[in-house]
């Protein structure tokens, strides 16, 4: 996507390689830790878990990505070499279990996948491999972007969760990611603004459909005595998995009834803290099938990794998944809850702990990423009434949680649940604690988006979380639940039924077929839509900036991203691009020391109009403030967008001031700027000017005390 | 068992219950007619609502559907199916019964021998007859549930007829009002005024030439209408829906009983009446109202409202329905191959039905004419000389047909995928086979699971063994039906009119056997009586009710939301009326009833007195009338601008012959007005320039009227202050 732009190698591989270390890293420390016990398979402890080891890795980059500012050494080199050794150590070893064939087709499929993923986190303006580009050309970006790249450099530089328009004030929100993007763009070595375009793709999208699909893998291994077939092999399991992802019935339907394909991919703080969610259960799963936990414990005695697990790790995953996003805190605290009633844990002394840390680690945590802004009252069926039209609202319940009713319906037919009293029995004795669980996290997560109204349809992370912990114990029971559907064998098998006269082949295959065959195609369409969406959008791009330099006749969409790739003419686009001045210089700033950025605030006037008009969405200029520290890493002094702008009460904005009147000649005087810069440690000021030209001039004012 | 319990309480006897499933028929289509009739005069109070051609038109609709339903009981003594061979069945009969009518109509409006009163009140009593019977088998509590079902289906069905812009039972009022109504209604009635007026099928817009078109209902509404005493366009808001709504959703509920009764085996098990086969009324209401939201269903292709708002369609659907039906008779009860009835179904039966369908309803015909075939083929008659010479001479009877009814613009062109690509919305594409059939696909995977077939080998044999000719028939239709707007494109979405036929086909015979099917299913092991209610709740019924409740709410807004929609019209209408009288809305009343105050309104509006001095050219004689040709200046631009959306300039001129009955001298649209190539315009020449004053000389006009076989001309002029006037041109032809 970036041909003939600026496209250094490195810069992907990078990414690549942290995502490697991040996938491998579980696999690999099982075999490790299998091989110093000199076992043949890990240990059932939860802290060898897959999940728990999935979940560490992520950790582990991350505050190597912290250290590298304080220690001053960088030890990507190592993780990259690490990942990639341990990714390649993988592949090979999978590809050659199996029949040559199977592993191609389903690495096929992940290519074929991976493009579909690549069209829906890049076919919007929220993420764009051209996303710089974009901003220079027209200023036609998403200010989510903006404002999270902000965070992220405030976060990374000054260490304060803050967006950095005018100081540095603490702002309450779940700002989990930013941090782990900042340490990761340590670790990298990349500018966050870029890391949210390239890194966050490239590491956490796998992360997020690995963590779905780990948690299968575990939850179904824990009910077989013997080998289950592979992944690989179950053509049901993948079309399961791709009917989730991408949808069976057309895009425009399932947003109808709120069912959005795009938005889990497209938030960031989703995308990470779903499948940490998803882990942090099959960490749960792993401890309480510990076997040799369970036996300790009933002859009375608490082992440590039950304090640990109780007092350590439940009270800080929760936490943390509130830190990544609030929804996840507000399901995961229930679910926690209703776990802790339903196995009777006030028996046990570290669970107890445990609860009472949770209460107090939610109800802090809570108070520090919840935004006052979001607090708007009661509003009934808002998610409803906003984002469903009125003649779907029946269907709502049923298709919005379809997952979650089909597993439960699969479950309920599986454990032989036939009357309402044959369910209570189950219910008794903790057979079906799974469908207990995801119907918790089903109704928790409907009910914000039914009460309350939440700002940009965000009620809908509330409500889909479900859908993916239903997928991921949909995969773990793929054949069974195919069977279930009516298809009395796996998938390819129905196929060789073909053989032989046409005459044998069955009227239920047919109808199946019949059936099947439209669903099919729509997953096809659907997967269509978003990579063709990314390609006719950058084509789209390369187009503006070719007519800048007055080439007449252009192809257009798909046709322009073929075409339009001379690297000279997209140079001279952009060098001709309203906002290149605007961006260019700003993105030179981003190279200041770190140390030297801690003290040094950036002004820019509010007569530069090249820079406050910058955006050029409709209501953009409540959001012109996050350009330049998403850009910079610089906090901004006296940064409020202009006097007379409608300013959005959301992202933060509600933490400064806004302006009571227009920014004055003494307002921008030295003084005025540096009273303003010192609350926050800053003695150091950089004013932006911006020439007729686009050029930006800097200006530097050091204030009282500075060196 | 349900249906036996019932039985037993309500004195229906197993003898009885074919008899009482006609009637159930009837009771039905009556109760249907009635509250369409009802529901008209009820919209219409404070306008002119005279009450004779509202009873008049529930009569002629009785007529049809109790009448046959009493002439086949007595002639096949009492309801022995096995008598009843075609010509004695409630189909054909129904059949006869709509020639009878229509000959009747001819006799009033060609001699002056009006039998109306004859008709309705024969309808009416027939309607009776059959009710006190029905209703003598029911308990009260169960008969007023009954009678309610199809009350709330009339109100339904009344709400899709009329609250599109296309009928509406204030339909003038509302064209004098702003003129915001459809303008198919105005071709569709230009029509049939002119066959009515000049016995030319022509819409009468510069002289009358031939129009191609299936003019067949616009020529029987226009008899009726003359048996009723009212203009086509009035009639064809009351009479169409009054008499052909109950009449399709008759023949559809008829088709279900005589399929149950002539062709299904029970078993062994008791047959459910069918006033109490819940399971077929609710496939009936889930086909007809639909149980997702009808913008999902128009996603699909699947057009609820058409059904009802095409008259060709409505009128020729039950037309092919009963036609398909007698033929079925006809093939199943032909024991003695030489018998005389044979020559005369194959003779007469068969080619005048072709002939007719093909004048209702293009579709109709193609699709009969095709099911025949098939039905010769898969069954080896061809082979009988009789036979093939029937089929050779429906061959030529439809080609024929076809050449007289085709409309050269509806086709245009071999477009791959044509109605997909058009009227099924983006990215459900794929799903159009399987939603668009379903109910062709219920009825054939219900049959083939009945019939025990596992295989394509045994579809095969079953079929060969003609075990599955319904099968056969009714996949055949949906193929056949799917075929012309999947390559040709047919302007304006008609092609729905060809896929759509099975769903009507389909849904018959799923009523028919949706109950057996589901008294078949496996059933698991019964708990004791002495469960707790827990242990009688079964799973499966809350997943079916979690299933079903959004299905059912979706049909209560289908249901309601039509005839909200036609309540909202029709009181808006009357609102903006007591706005025009003077009337502020704090003054008006909530009825909005006050006859003075509406005609009041009506008065002050732009168009009333032209529409009224055109609707005044009806009174001419009819002698005078066959020689008169109307001419509407350009000039007159309260005509020409009547619409109130500029790009339906090339609609207006169809308001003249539709009001007046009287063809237009000169009548093409203006010269800047951009013409559709459809609703037969092309057999006009368009204008090369602006109409010139010497075009509107007396001289001139002759000179084009006596072209066209005219000696008089209507002339209407705007005015000064847009007073509208008349005066007549003598253009003095011998005889004249």
């Amino acid at each position: 996507m970036r041909l003939g732009f600026s496209n250094p190698l490195s810069a992907v591989a990078k990414p690549v390689a942290l995502a490697w270390f991040i996938l491998a890293f579980p696999v690999a420390s099982r075999w490790a830790l299998a091989s110093r016990r000199r076992e043949k398979a890990p240990s059932a402890a939860w802290t060898s878990s897959y999940a728990f080891l999935s979940l560490l890795g992520l950790t582990i980059t991350a505050f190597l990505g912290r250290l590298v500012p304080v220690i001053g050494i960088n030890p990507f080199p190592v993780i990259a070499l690490i990942g990639v050794v341990a990714f390649a150590l993988i592949l090979i070893r999978w590809i050659t279990s199996a029949p040559f064939w199977r592993s191609a087709t389903v690495l096929s499929l992940s290519v074929v996948f991976g493009g579909w993923a690549a069209g829906v986190v890049w076919g919007r303006i929220y993420k764009n491999p051209l996303f710089l580009e974009n901003l220079m050309l027209d200023g036609k970006v998403h200010h989510d972007t903006l404002h999270l790249a902000s965070f992220a450099n405030m976060l990374r530089n000054y260490h304060v969760a803050s967006t950095g328009i005018d100081g540095i004030p603490y702002i309450p929100y779940h700002w989990g990611t930013p941090w782990l993007f900042a340490q990761w763009s340590n670790l990298i070595g990349s500018r966050v603004i870029d890391f949210y375009q390239l890194g966050f793709p490239v590491t956490m999208i796998p992360f997020f459909f690995a963590g779905v699909l780990a948690f299968a893998v575990g939850f179904r291994e824990r009910r077989r005595t013997e080998p289950a077939d592979p992944f690989r092999t179950s053509l049901s399991v993948w079309l399961i998995f791709l009917a989730a992802c991408i949808g069976v019935i057309p895009l425009a339907s399932l947003d109808a009834l709120g069912v959005w394909t795009s938005n889990y991919l497209i938030s960031e703080s989703y995308t990470v803290a779903v499948p940490a969610a998803i882990l942090v259960m099959g960490v749960a799963i792993a401890f309480f099938d510990d076997a040799t936990r369970v036996e300790q414990s009933a002859r009375g005695r608490v082992p440590l990794s039950e304090w640990l697990f109780y007092v350590a790790f439940a009270p800080l995953a929760v936490i943390g998944l509130g830190y990544l996003k609030i929804s996840l805190i507000l399901l995961a605290f229930p679910v926690a809850l209703y776990a802790f009633l339903r196995l009777r844990l006030w028996t046990r002394l570290p669970a107890v702990v445990s609860a009472v840390l949770l209460i107090v680690g939610c109800y802090v945590a809570y108070r520090r990423v919840s935004l006052p802004g979001h607090y708007e009252g009661f509003a009934r069926f808002d998610f409803m009434k906003t984002y469903v039209p009125l003649v779907w609202w029946p269907f709502f319940f049923l298709v919005h949680l379809a997952w979650s009713w089909a597993y439960a319906a699969f479950r309920l037919r599986q454990a032989n649940v036939n009357t309402l009293s044959d369910l209570r029995a189950k219910l008794g004795d903790r057979s079906l604690l799974d469908v207990e669980v995801l119907a918790v996290v089903a109704l928790f997560g409907l009910a914000p988006g039914l009460l309350l109204h939440i700002d940009g349809g965000s009620a809908f992370y509330f409500s889909d979380v479900q859908r993916w912990i239903a997928l991921a114990l949909l995969l773990s029971f793929g054949p069974e639940f195919i069977r279930f559907l009516g298809f009395a064998r796996d998938l390819p098998s129905v196929y060789s039924e073909r053989q032989g006269s046409w005459r044998n082949v069955s009227t239920a295959t047919v109808l199946r077929w019949f059936i099947a065959v439209p669903l099919l195609v729509t997953i096809a369409v659907n997967a269509a839509v978003w990579p063709a969406r990314m390609v006719r959008a950058n084509g789209e791009t390369r187009r503006g900036l070719y007519a800048l330099e007055g080439y007449q006749g252009l192809p257009a969409g798909i046709h322009a991203w073929l075409r339009l790739r001379d690297p000279v003419n997209l140079a001279r686009g952009l060098a001709a691009s309203p906002n290149y001045g605007v961006t260019t210089g700003l993105a030179s700033l981003a190279a200041f020391d770190v140390t030297s950025r801690r003290q040094t605030a950036l002004f820019i006037p509010q007569t530069q109009t090249a820079y406050w008009t910058a955006l050029t969405r409709p209501g953009a200029c409540t959001y012109q403030s996050f350009i330049a520290p998403a850009i910079t890493g610089m906090a901004m002094i006296d940064g409020m967008p202009a006097y007379g702008c409608p300013l959005s009460r959301y992202y933060g904005l509600g933490a400064f001031h806004p302006r009571s009147r227009p920014q004055t000649n003494s307002d921008t005087q030295p003084a005025a700027l540096c009273a303003r810069a010192k609350p926050w440690g800053m003695s150091r000021i950089v004013v932006a000017t911006f020439a007729w030209t686009g050029v930006m001039q800097l200006s530097l004012i050091k204030c009282q005390g500075s060196n | 068992m349900p249906g036996q319990q019932l039985i037993q309480r309500e004195a229906v006897s197993e003898l009885t219950i074919a008899a009482d499933d006609r009637d159930t028929v009837v009771v039905f289509a009556t109760v249907v007619a009635s509250v369409l009739a009802a529901l008209y005069y009820i919209s219409r109070i404070g306008f002119d609502n005279p009450a004779s051609p509202v009873v008049e038109t529930l009569g002629l609709s009785l007529f049809l559907s109790a009448s046959p339903r009493l002439s086949a009981r007595l002639l096949t003594r009492a309801d022995n199916d096995a008598e009843a061979t075609w010509w004695r069945s409630q189909p054909f009969l129904t059949l006869a019964a709509i020639t009878l009518v229509a000959l009747a109509g001819v006799l009033a409006v060609r001699l002056g021998i009006n039998l109306i009163l004859l008709f309705s009140l024969a309808g009416i009593a027939s309607a009776l007859i059959v009710l006190v019977r029905w209703l003598r088998l029911g308990t009260v509590t169960g008969n007023v549930a009954r009678l309610a079902c199809p009350a709330g289906f009339g109100v339904w069905v009344a709400g899709v007829a009329w609250s599109s812009r296309h009928k509406s039972p204030v339909f003038w009022e509302a064209l004098v009002y702003n003129g915001n109504v459809h303008h198919d209604p105005f071709y569709f009635v230009s029509i049939g005024n002119m066959m009515q007026t000049y016995g030319v099928p022509s819409t009468g817009i510069d002289g009358i030439p031939y129009t191609p078109y299936h003019y067949g209902a616009a020529w029987l509404f226009a008899q009726l209408a003359g048996m009723v005493h009212t203009d086509l366009l009035s009639f064809f808001n009351l009479g169409f829906p009054v008499i052909a709504i109950p009449l399709l959703f008759g023949s559809v509920l008829l088709i279900a009983v005589e399929w149950k009764h002539r062709v299904r085996a029970t078993g062994g098990q008791p047959a459910i009446p069918f006033r109490s086969d819940w399971l077929a009324w609710a496939v009936f209401l889930v086909a007809t109202i639909g149980v997702v939201p009808s913008i999902g269903l128009d996603a699909l292709g699947v057009w609820i409202r058409h059904v009802v708002i095409s008259e060709s369609y409505v009128t020729g659907l039950p037309c092919f329905l009963l036609a398909l039906a007698t033929a079925g008779i006809f093939w199943q009860q032909r024991r003695n191959a030489r018998a005389p009835g044979n020559a005369i179904f194959l003779y007469a039966f068969l080619p005048l039905a072709i002939v007719v369908l093909g004048f209702l309803k293009i579709s109709t015909m193609v699709l009969f004419l095709g099911v025949v075939i098939v039905v010769t083929l898969l069954t080896g008659q061809w082979r009988t000389p009789r036979i093939t010479v029937s089929m050779l001479l429906l061959l030529v009877l439809s080609a024929v047909t076809y050449r007289f009814v085709s409309v050269p613009g509806q086709n245009q062109g071999i477009v791959p995928f044509a109605y997909v690509r058009s009227s099924v919305l983006g990215g459900w594409w794929p799903f159009f086979l399987l939603l668009h059939f379903l109910w062709s696909w219920l009825y054939v995977g219900g049959r083939l699971r009945e019939a025990g077939v596992r295989n394509l080998g045994e579809l095969s044999d079953g079929i060969g063994s003609h075990r599955l000719l319904d099968v056969a028939i009714v996949a055949f239709i949906a193929l056949a039906g799917l075929l012309p707007g999947e390559l040709i494109d047919i302007h304006g979405g008609s092609a729905f009119y060809f896929s759509d036929m099975q769903r009507w086909t389909a849904l018959p015979l799923v009523m028919a056997c949706v109950s057996q099917w589901v008294r078949v299913l496996p059933r698991s092991d019964r708990k004791p009586e002495n469960t707790s209610l827990l242990q009688r709740i079964r799973v499966g019924h809350v997943w079916a009710v979690v299933v079903l409740l959004p299905l059912v709410a979706a049909f209560a807004i289908n249901a309601i939301q039509f005839p909200a929609s036609a309540a909202s019209v029709n009181l808006s209408l009357r609102r903006a009326l007591y706005r025009q009288a003077g009337l502020t809305p704090e003054q008006s009343p909530p009825m909005l009833t006050d006859a003075r105050v509406l005609d009041a309104g009506l008065r002050r509006s732009n168009s009333y007195q032209l529409l009224a001095t055109l609707k005044g050219l009806r009174e001419l004689p009819p002698a005078t009338r066959t020689k008169s040709v109307l001419f509407i200046p350009q000039s007159v631009t309260r005509f020409w601008h009547i619409f109130p959306e500029a790009e339906r300039c090339t609609f207006v001129p169809f308001v003249g012959p539709a009001v007046s009955g009287l063809a237009l001298l000169d009548g093409m649209p203006p010269s800047d007005c951009p013409i559709s190539n459809q609703y037969s315009l092309p057999v006009y020449q368009k204008r090369r320039g602006p109409q010139s004053e010497s075009d509107t000389e007396p001289s001139a006009l002759c000179v084009k009227a006596k072209a066209k076989g005219f000696a008089r001309i209507v002339v209407i002029e705007q005015g000064a202050n847009n007073a509208i006037g008349v005066h007549t041109i003598s253009c003095g032809v011998r005889g004249d």
